[in-house]
């Protein structure tokens, strides 16, 4: 049984997830950027919003590390500060997401019936809307929203997390351990949520970091394209996308961004993977 | 499964395509009708406008008509494929996406060929050199892969390799042919990273997998040859689940192909994607979004048929 | 408004100098009398369809105007030689007879009926350059076109200078109506070159003209490729791929391809900060003028990455001197209250309003200046008012501005484009009590009964002098009630691959372009 589910699961490999001092390094980087997050407008040497127009578009100095953009703002304190964007939206989105595929895939894996076809039909449906085409349609009729984006995302994620939860209720149900409970008249909603979603949860985590690291992903690629967070804020995307012109006159401007872009997402996908293969062989074993 | 599980599993699968069709359609129409400004502020953007001009075009395309009545005309010109003229261009929609559907297809299928060849083959030389150095660099290099967005990529391809090194041309197709490739390498180089990246991911762990089962264990404790070995016991066997994933993944580079085109000025189906939804021009929309849509449902149905044909034991389960 | 609408001038300077410059100037090798061009997208040239056919370069190859604007000043003849006004409200243009179709058929003065009978059509895009008391436009016999007004319309000329209302061939257009300028199809113009083929997605080719009546033409084939990324563009020409562009953002396309731009000395497209005065705070003086006092133009500009002159008056000074010498319209505007960058002064005058300890505003904008608007938010808060800047899609904002809701938008900062070159004509749409009206673009909805006077008068006058002093009394008005600030102008750019030059471009106050590879030289 095992064996057969395995193969048909669209679960990640194993072995893959980085261990050790690996692993311990993900967590600091991901500390340091979440600290970067939370404190960045205190850390930021400069105000990241005062412009300096006699002094635009400058390249590197002590007094500028990554140099300005092209109202004189400091790069490198727009990128300390735009972790917060960085963060925040894939952060609401993984958050979102897990709670509703969660509660989805708990109620449609254990009570199974209409209900499991009703949000299994959803799923199809939202599984086959391209995230991307929906993003562009939306910010082009309403117009660039950063938070427009993150909602839709939120709804577009969710069935990702609904259908790998409600596998693994299905795998659980069938317990011993389930079964019991039902004998000894332990409620539906107390077995769902007392006894099986413990079993389930190293999962859901583990998804919602590469929900995390593609929601980041998105946005930044909605800013890049101009449709999503407002011209002038702090945002990786938009950085990058306004800095790319200017790519000849200060290339940092555009690295650092991009940079940070890659290294956030890469760090959660590890963490991800790395939770997915540590914790559920944990949490299996019992 | 006999043929009347086929026919029922496939027309199911249509039939949510039509669904889908309508929830598109609808909700793309109406997102366009409620958002301020219509077409007509489009068209005459900053000029000075008189009642007769604007009144003209309200009629022109139909604005003086109640929402449901302007969806119904819709519908029923898109079900004699007639699915008008871009207000944009004046062209008619289907003749511009047919100018730009094989540039984008091309695109596709070129990175998917890239993904293929570079994930698979990768990830089966990583998992055969597992945890020497070789293997280590991959793994290394795929997990920033994977993270990489493809804009991201295309900004640094495009400044590295078209105008330090002006190896590529900058922008566009090209004219047909080897020139198209030729314009179209930087571009489905940026756009397969990631999912190069993924199939490495998957073929790596799979061909691992394989490699402690017991029959190939054997099969190199007999002596065969490396290649010999890879190709009747590990491959056929760790290949079935990247079939699973190569589906997905092709509908990702279709759709993943709208930021690598506005990277690189190409004129495909995204850059009309983006273009015709800033610039409200519902009827190329409309058309881009169902086309899109399609293909990805498609490509979906096709991957589950062949997944379905070459793992029997899913057939029995199915059945 | 109007990066989207670029109305290009059509003003040839002493182009016939510059033709027979270029035809005895020959002998250049087959090779390289091909021309590479950079653009965006045209998908049609039918005007009245879209303005991306004459607002990309490409449409003023093939069509040609009645007349056009002279370096000197003044109108020139082109497709027509002369023109009379037998009386007040009527004129009657003769049409060279010399003239030639791309095809070998003579121009005649029905073409030139049926043309501009199909823009000024209702639902046109270029409709409004047609004033409504045009009564009738006429063939009085094969070379002489005559125009029937109800009043005085002395910018008459500056109208059909216009790119826009360039002159087809009719026999090609009525054989073709549906598909009339599109790919496959085409126009038939009377200008140096003919479209071969047209691709709506990547380009577009060009040959000359052999029966251009203007004789042998500098470049035998004209190459256009199209960009949707200015980037890729500059990108493209630093590496060689085209040779010439008109970039939007200047500055960037500058240094990606690593070229020098050749810049016009003015524009007539505007950026400006509107208030509407029917709301708070807008609607106190002293708030408007410490604005005025507190944005400082030369900053604006150079945060803007445009090529742009700051401007004072709410009709570009270079447009004055169409009516006047500097020192004319110098003496015209004097006593023109003006508004140097100055804190205190802007202090002062807040000081003096409702709101002595700042206020919160909202200020639209859309992309296409949202860094000069993010300028204006950071120079605003230095006066205490805190502005939130709302960016909107263009549609969003010109559906708002024109909508009944005259209170929709309380400040923006807006482009500006010129209907024209006519110092009258070219902002009108904006000025005045009856555009502050549902459909109307005075988005300040100020307007005083002299002002509405000034604005009649100044259209039915054809004394040059006489207009100078309605424009200046109207710029004046602006000043000091100061319902808008003007920030600047956008001037026109080229950017050329070394080895090309363009020396007329920019010398002219006006940029003109019109058939503008006509004077583009190849160095020696």
């Amino acid at each position: 049984m095992a064996r057969q589910t395995e193969i048909v699961s669209t679960r990640k490999p194993r072995r893959y997830a980085p261990r050790g001092l690996a692993i311990g390094f993900c967590f600091v980087v991901a500390g340091g950027i979440l600290f970067l997050a939370i404190f960045g407008p205190l850390l930021a040497p400069q105000d990241p919003n005062a412009q300096h127009l006699q002094d635009v578009l400058a390249g590197p100095s002590s007094q500028h590390w990554l140099g300005t953009d092209s109202l004189g703002r400091d790069v490198f304190s727009r990128t300390i500060v735009g972790a917060q964007l960085g963060v925040l939206g894939p952060l609401v989105i993984a958050v979102g997401s897990f709670a509703i595929g969660n509660l989805l895939g708990l109620w449609a894996g254990y009570r199974r019936g209409w209900v499991d076809s009703l949000v299994m039909r959803w799923v199809d449906l939202m599984w086959s809307v391209p995230t991307l085409l929906v993003l562009v349609v939306a910010a082009g009729a309403v117009g660039a929203s950063y938070w427009l984006a993150v909602g839709l995302l939120v709804i577009l994620s969710a069935p990702f997390d609904t259908r790998i939860i409600r596998g693994v209720v299905m795998e659980q149900v069938p317990r011993p351990y389930v079964e019991a409970a039902r004998t000894v008249g332990v409620s539906g909603r107390r077995i769902v949520f007392l006894h099986i979603w413990p079993n389930v949860a190293p999962v859901a985590i583990a998804n919602s970091f590469l929900v995390f690291a593609s929601s980041l992903v998105a946005l930044a690629g909605l800013s890049f394209l101009g449709l999503g967070a407002p011209p002038g804020t702090p945002d990786w995307g938009l950085m990058l996308s306004e800095s790319q012109a200017m790519l000849f006159v200060n290339p940092v401007a555009t690295l650092a961004p991009a940079l940070m872009i890659v290294v956030t997402a890469t760090v959660a996908n590890l963490i991800g993977d790395w939770f997915d293969e540590y914790l559920t062989s944990r949490m299996g074993a019992t | 499964m006999d043929w009347k599980d086929w026919a029922t599993f496939v027309s199911k699968r249509l039939a949510a395509l039509v669904v889908l069709f309508v929830v598109l359609s609808f909700v793309t129409f109406a997102l366009m009708y409620v958002s301020p400004g219509t077409v007509v502020d489009v068209l005459l953007a900053g000029r000075p406008r008189s009642a007769a001009t604007v009144h003209a075009l309200n009629v022109e395309y139909h604005l003086d008509k109640p929402f449901m009545v302007q969806y119904w005309m819709w519908v029923r010109d898109a079900l004699r494929f007639n699915f008008g003229s871009s207000i944009q261009t004046t062209l008619p929609v289907t003749d511009e996406i047919k100018a730009r559907l094989p540039t984008s297809l091309l695109l596709g299928v070129y990175a998917y060929v890239l993904t293929m060849v570079s994930g698979i083959g990768l990830g089966v030389l990583a998992a055969f050199r597992n945890k020497r150095a070789v293997d280590r660099v991959v793994v290394a290099g795929t997990v920033v892969g994977l993270s990489m967005p493809s804009f991201v990529a295309g900004v640094f391809l495009l400044f590295v390799f078209a105008v330090q090194l002006p190896w590529f041309p900058a922008f566009g197709k090209g004219d047909g042919g080897l020139d198209t490739l030729w314009h179209l390498t930087l571009p489905a180089v940026a756009l397969a990273m990631t999912s190069a990246a993924y199939v490495l991911k998957h073929t790596r762990a799979a061909v691992l997998g394989v490699l402690q089962q017991d029959y190939v264990v054997f099969a190199r404790a007999r002596g065969l040859s490396n290649g010999r070995v890879i190709r009747v016991y590990v491959l056929r066997n760790a290949l079935i689940p990247i079939l699973t994933i190569s589906g997905v993944l092709f509908s990702y580079l279709i759709v993943g192909g709208v930021l690598v085109e506005m990277t690189f000025s190409i004129q495909g189906i995204g850059q009309l994607l983006v273009q015709s939804a800033t610039a409200k021009d519902l009827p190329m929309l409309q058309g881009v979004v169902l086309l899109v849509s399609a293909v990805i449902i498609l490509v979906n149905l096709l991957t589950d048929v062949v997944y379905l044909i070459a793992d029997p034991r899913l057939r029995l389960k199915h059945g | 408004m109007s990066t989207r609408g670029k109305y290009r001038l059509a003003s040839l300077a002493a182009a016939a100098l510059v033709l027979s410059a270029c035809s005895s100037g020959g002998g250049t090798k087959a090779s390289s009398d091909v021309l590479q061009v950079g653009s965006s997208a045209v998908a049609t040239l039918d005007y009245s369809k879209s303005n991306y056919g004459y607002a990309n370069s490409l449409g003023n190859l093939v069509l040609e105007p009645l007349v056009v604007t002279k370096q000197a000043g003044g109108f020139g003849p082109w497709l027509a030689k002369s023109w009379t006004q037998p009386n007040p409200t009527t004129y009657v243009y003769k049409l060279r007879t010399d003239v030639k179709f791309s095809d070998g058929q003579p121009l005649t003065a029905a073409d030139v009926v049926q043309s501009l009978d199909y823009y000024k059509a209702d639902g046109s895009l270029v409709a409004f350059n047609f004033p409504s008391t045009l009564k009738s436009i006429q063939a009085l016999d094969s070379s002489t076109v005559e125009f029937k007004f109800s009043e005085p319309y002395p910018a008459w000329n500056s109208t059909l200078s216009g790119a826009a209302l360039g002159i087809f061939e009719k026999k090609f257009f009525e054989a073709h109506k549906s598909t009339f300028g599109q790919p496959g199809t085409g126009v038939i113009g009377t200008g140096p070159w003919q479209v071969d083929s047209l691709d709506a997605t990547t380009g577009a080719a060009l040959s000359a003209n052999k029966y251009y009546w203007g004789g042998k033409v500098p470049y035998s084939k004209i190459n256009f490729s199209f960009f949707s990324n200015e980037t890729n563009e500059a990108v493209a020409l630093r590496t060689g791929e085209i040779d010439v562009a008109f970039p939007q953002d200047p500055r960037a396309f500058a240094s990606t391809a690593k070229t020098k731009l050749t810049t016009a000395k003015t524009g007539i497209d505007k950026v400006e900060f509107w208030m509407n005065t029917l709301v708070a705070p807008w609607n106190d003086i002293h708030v408007r003028r410490a604005v005025a006092y507190a944005l400082d133009r030369n900053a604006l500009v150079n945060a803007s990455g445009v090529v742009g002159s700051p401007l004072d008056t709410v009709i570009p000074r270079p447009l004055l001197l169409q009516l006047g010498t500097t020192e004319q319209v110098n003496t015209a505007l004097d006593g023109l209250r003006e508004y140097p960058p100055d804190l205190t002064k802007a202090k002062a005058e807040m000081a003096q309003s409702a709101y002595p300890h700042g206020t919160t505003v909202t200020l639209a904008t859309v992309k296409a200046v949202s860094t000069t608007s993010q300028a204006v938010v950071a120079e605003l808060s230095a006066i205490g008012i805190t502005a939130k800047l709302e960016t909107q899609t263009d549609e969003a904002n010109n559906a708002e501005l024109t909508s009944g809701n005259r209170e929709a938008i309380h400040s923006q900062v807006v482009p500006v484009g010129g209907s024209g070159i006519d110092p009258g004509l070219a902002y009108d749409y904006m000025f005045g009590s009856a555009n502050a009206k549902a459909g109307g673009w005075n988005g300040t909805n100020w307007s005083t009964p002299e002002v509405d006077k000034l604005r009649a008068e100044g259209l039915r006058e054809s004394d040059p002098a006489k207009r100078l002093a309605i424009y200046a009394q109207l710029i004046k008005q602006y000043a000091d009630a100061e319902p808008l600030v003007p920030l600047y102008t956008k001037n026109q750019t080229v950017a050329l691959r070394p080895g090309y030059t363009w020396p007329d471009f920019g010398a002219d106050s006006l940029f003109n372009e019109g058939p503008w590879p006509l004077w583009l030289k190849r160095g020696q």
